[in-house]
């Protein structure tokens, strides 16, 4: 049984609790997230006929980057950085985290950005330019909806492909 | 967000390799404000600096175009900080170490100083100094070229040593010579450099000194002679890898003790280092490391453990030796069998506990690397999710509280069951413990657990979310969840051992209570025995003739009515007890007896407890209690058929309240009073009966009687008039009801006013003769009056009429009692 540390990280409201609610079912509460700082959730997945569990740490909003309780992040083996499409300075607040991750964790962990609320895209401040530009810095960048689900799934199985082949141990 | 705040102290990370000018900018710090201007940390060859690079711009006024230069600026420099990740990533020295930054403000005053010093030095040699005036032209110049040839020689002293400060004793001294100052290995070390020298075939690094032949090198030949030949030396010891390794073992004893007493950061500096060294050496081999430090901490350990152990065994033996129970009994029944002290068993069967579930959790990721329930214990709960939670709730608590990196949470407990924690770096164990186990159990696990990380270093090593390699090591945890097992075995083997011991003990004490039996059997008929005997003397004491008269006082009470004797009893000394039943109109129970018996008072107690009674004498008394007739009545009680019969004659309200209490009395079933008459009231019932019979005719529309009716309406007034004052003696009311009627010719309207009108005739009449009679008269119009064929109104002498009828009331009682 292959287990997988993912930490979801982002400012607040930009859907982090949302999409993982729409992806599993957690044995605990939303409390926790304002209490303890995290929620774990579980989903297992199969990558290349393997079964695998994906622990899914859902991490309190961080607006301030260096606020993130940074021994979460601990061991994680990916990340998920969740962007509101609506708010522009959520990008910002996702690229100061993924510096603070990536330095603990080391540059070579697979992670993600995640822009949400795709079902708002007409409202949208974060452009395709924008996106283009994160894309050609080597960063993969997915829009998502946790209201319509879109690529909610497919985002979390590619995260989960992507550690797969990951050569670094960590 | 307490320990968030907490952690912003520490945070962010300052590493070794970062630039100066990042660690010096205000920007680095960590509550820099999110305005940032856009315009920071944009140009290309700006240092990479991560704290500054994605600006953030001020919310609401920046327009959606510029709020996309500024993303697109920020990922401009996303290369730089990947790059920059990379190195933190390596020389990562853990996020309290503001290691730069200190540094950077350490070393450059001294530096600044030794440049300083050694600038002046030069020149005061040089003669620049005291006699500027002397070298006019060219000092000038000279001086630049030295400051030059300075600024080079600390250029590369920084670059060599990487920022580090370097205390040279040498130069710390403001000396005239370098030489005279240095102790013996220091000119040891001059020795080493002269020969390495001679050795050497690359060329001086140093910038060669000018031709000879030109008039400055002269000069400077002349000048500089000896301080150029130091610059070689010292040149020479900073470039040469065995020079400089020779020069800093010379003074690292020192430097590591001066730096210590400054502060603290060497031993955080070297912590990480000393922990691998230890790490390693325990790896390669465990038994000669703890061989080694064995001697160090067996002793105090031992004594540790025996100081406690003698405090229980002291508590345990003061305690249960005092207490004596069936199950203290087999303890120590077991203690005598297997020659130890009691203490100590109890000790083991008061630690009975069991454990639950064992989680071997990764320490860093939270991730189940195997989870072992027990048979009995298992509570299907997800393990993977419990243990993250679990490991996220130890991150928060040693947040939260500042706990030191040794510390760790060891113990949870929650009612009978505890979760004991062991760890190693990289590993921990969780167990769900039920009961009371033995602090040996924690030590057990801190070993399994040891001895599995041993085993599988590699596995975690290259740990990558694979839990398989660690379900195979099983073995080492599952003894754990089979020890309850094992106990209650050993139960069984117990109990086994215990039958003969019980069997015999069954035997003993049947005996025993067998002739304890016998004896309180013989105790007992003895006592009975005695008390007979007593009980006999006391008969004696009441003679017969007292008992006689006792029997015919008791004969005597119950046969007078009202009275009935339930219960008699003469208690062991003599006294008679009576419990007596008595009607409130029976005679006195209590003279009775005294009359009859003769019994002295103190002898006998009589209780008397109310009743009613239904003897026939009773309820006769009863009866002229209750109804009290008048001398002019005449009361009879049939006992066979309770039937009660009232004779004579009375006033007519006596006699029917007298008719009404007769029928509440107990006894009486039925009230006859046929007989019992009042002398006015059958004038009155004439009376009465006269007047209820008359019908009054009237003429066709008129209100006035026919005339052949007149005589019967004055009669009917004068026996009206008659009966009001008859029923005024009686104490009875009279009321009159004149009902009036109208044939069913003319309008009906007309026919209840002429209706109404007629009964009025009669009403005027009796005013007229001053009665005060009740009267209710209805004109009831035609309603009653009969039709002609199809329902038509026809004349009818008969229709057109008034009726009288009388009521009498009783007027004192209210009971409505009609006469006809």
């Amino acid at each position: 049984m292959i287990n997988k540390k993912i930490c979801m990280l982002g400012s607040f409201c930009v859907g982090k609790t949302a999409l993982v609610r729409h992806y599993v079912n957690s044995i605990f509460s939303d409390n926790y997230l304002s209490t303890v700082g995290v929620k774990i959730s579980k989903k297992s997945i199969e990558v290349d006929g393997e079964e695998i569990n994906l622990m899914l740490w859902d991490m309190e909003g961080q607006d301030n980057y260096s606020m993130v309780n940074l021994s979460y992040l601990r061991g994680a083996h990916g990340l998920l950085f969740v962007v509101d499409g609506t708010r522009g300075e959520t990008l910002s607040v996702a690229l100061k985290l993924r510096m603070e991750a990536l330095k603990i964790l080391g540059p070579t962990v697979p992670s993600f950005f995640i822009v949400n609320k795709a079902d708002l895209e007409a409202e949208w401040e974060i452009s395709e330019k924008v996106l283009n530009s994160l894309e050609a810095k080597g960063v993969t960048a997915i829009k998502t909806s946790a209201k319509t689900g879109l690529n909610v799934e497919s985002t979390f199985s590619r995260l989960a492909a992507s550690m797969m082949t990951s050569s670094v141990p960590k | 967000m307490g320990f968030f705040s907490r952690f912003l102290a520490k945070s962010p990370k300052k590493t070794s390799g970062a630039s100066p000018e990042e660690t010096a900018t205000p920007e680095a710090s960590p509550t820099a404000p999110l305005g940032d201007p856009p315009d920071e940390g944009l140009s290309p060859d700006h240092s990479p600096d991560l704290d500054q690079a994605p600006p953030i711009e001020p919310p609401l006024v920046v327009s959606k175009e510029a709020k996309e230069a500024d993303l697109l600026a920020a990922l401009d420099s996303l290369d730089l900080n990947q790059e920059l990740g990379r190195e933190a990533e390596d020389i990562d020295l853990g996020p309290s170490l503001d290691f730069g930054q200190s540094l950077e403000e350490e070393i450059r005053p001294v530096v600044e100083l030794e440049e300083d010093k050694l600038r002046k030095e030069i020149l005061r040699s040089a003669g620049v100094l005291d006699e500027p005036t002397q070298i006019d032209l060219d000092s000038q110049e000279i001086e630049n070229k030295l400051l030059g040839d300075l600024e080079n020689f600390f250029q590369e002293q920084s670059d060599l040593t990487e920022g580090g400060a370097f205390d040279f004793p040498g130069f710390s001294s403001s000396g005239s010579g370098l030489t005279d100052d240095f102790s013996d290995w220091e000119n040891e070390l001059l020795d080493r450099v002269d020969d390495e020298r001679l050795e050497d075939d690359s060329p001086n690094q140093w910038p060669e000194a000018p031709e000879a032949d030109s008039e400055l090198g002269q000069v400077r030949q002349l000048l500089l002679a000896r301080e150029m030949s130091q610059l070689s030396f010292l040149t020479r010891i900073l470039t040469r890898p065995s020079l400089r390794a020779e020069f800093i073992s010379r003074v690292i004893t020192e430097a590591l003790l001066l730096r210590t007493r400054r502060d603290e950061k060497l031993s955080t500096v070297l912590a990480p280092t000393v922990e691998k060294i230890v790490t390693a050496a325990v790896r390669r081999d465990p038994e000669t490391y703890a061989s080694q430090i064995f001697p160090a901490i067996g002793p105090a350990i031992r004594r540790s453990i025996s100081e406690t152990f003698v405090s229980k065994l002291q508590d345990f033996n003061s305690t249960l030796e005092k207490s004596f129970s069936l199950r203290g009994l087999k303890w120590r029944l077991e203690a005598l069998r297997v020659h130890k002290p009691f203490s100590e068993i109890v000790l083991l069967h008061t630690l009975l506990y069991h454990v639950e579930e064992i989680y071997l959790i990764h320490a860093s990721t939270g991730l189940v690397l195997d989870h072992l329930i027990s048979e009995e214990g298992g509570e299907g709960r997800d393990a993977d999710m419990v243990a993250g939670m679990f490991t996220a709730i130890q991150e928060f608590i040693r947040d939260s509280f500042n706990m030191a990196k040794h510390e760790s949470l060891d113990t949870l407990r929650f009612g009978d069951r505890a979760i004991f924690i062991r760890r190693t770096a990289q590993v921990y164990l969780a167990c769900v413990v039920r009961g009371n186990p033995p602090e040996s159990l924690n030590r057990d696990l801190q070993e399994a657990l040891e001895l599995m990380v041993v085993d599988c270093a590699e596995e975690l090593e290259n740990f990558n979310g694979d839990s398989t390699p660690f379900r195979k090591r099983r073995v080492y945890f599952q003894d754990f969840l089979k020890a309850r097992y094992q106990d209650k075995s050993q139960k069984i083997s117990k109990i086994f051992w215990l039958i003969p011991i019980l069997i015999v003990l069954f035997f003993f004490f049947s005996l025993m209570f067998g002739r304890y039996q016998d004896r309180r059997e013989a105790e007992f008929m003895a006592r009975m025995a005695s008390q007979r005997n007593e009980r006999q003397i006391i008969r004696e004491k009441n003679t017969r003739e007292d008992r006689s008269r006792f029997s015919a006082a008791i004969e005597r009470i119950n046969q007078e009515p009202g009275l009935v004797v339930v219960m008699t009893q003469e208690t062991a000394d003599g006294r008679w007890e009576i419990i007596c039943l008595r009607d409130s109109l029976a005679r006195d129970p209590e003279a009775i007896f005294k009359e009859e018996s003769q019994i002295p008072a103190n002898r006998y107690k009589l209780s008397v407890r109310p009743f009613i009674s239904l003897d026939e004498d009773i309820v006769r008394r009863r009866v002229r209690e209750v109804i009290d007739p008048l001398p002019t009545v005449r009361l009879s009680f049939e006992p066979e058929t309770g039937e009660l019969t009232i004779m004579g004659t009375a006033p007519l309200g006596w006699i029917m309240a007298a008719k009404e209490r007769a029928k509440s009395i107990p006894g009486v079933l039925g009230v006859s009073s046929e007989n019992l008459t009042d002398p006015r009231a059958s004038e009155m019932e004439r009376l009465v009966a006269a007047i209820n019979g008359v019908v009054i005719h009237f003429p066709t529309n008129k209100a006035e009687p026919i005339p052949e009716d007149q005589a019967t309406l004055v009669e009917a007034v004068d026996n009206l008039v008659a009966l009001e004052k008859l029923a005024y003696e009686m104490q009875m009311s009279v009321n009159l009801v004149i009902f009036g009627h109208a044939d069913s010719t003319g309008q009906d309207r007309r026919n209840y006013e002429l209706s109404q009108d007629r009964t009025k005739t009669v009403a005027a009449l009796l005013y007229a003769r001053g009665s005060s009679l009740s009267i209710s008269n209805y004109g009831l119009g035609s309603q009653f009056s009969i039709r002609g064929e199809d329902d038509k109104p026809m004349e009818d002498a008969d229709s057109r009429k008034i009726e009288l009828r009388v009521r009498l009331a009783q007027g004192t009682f209210g009971a409505a009692a009609e006469t006809r």
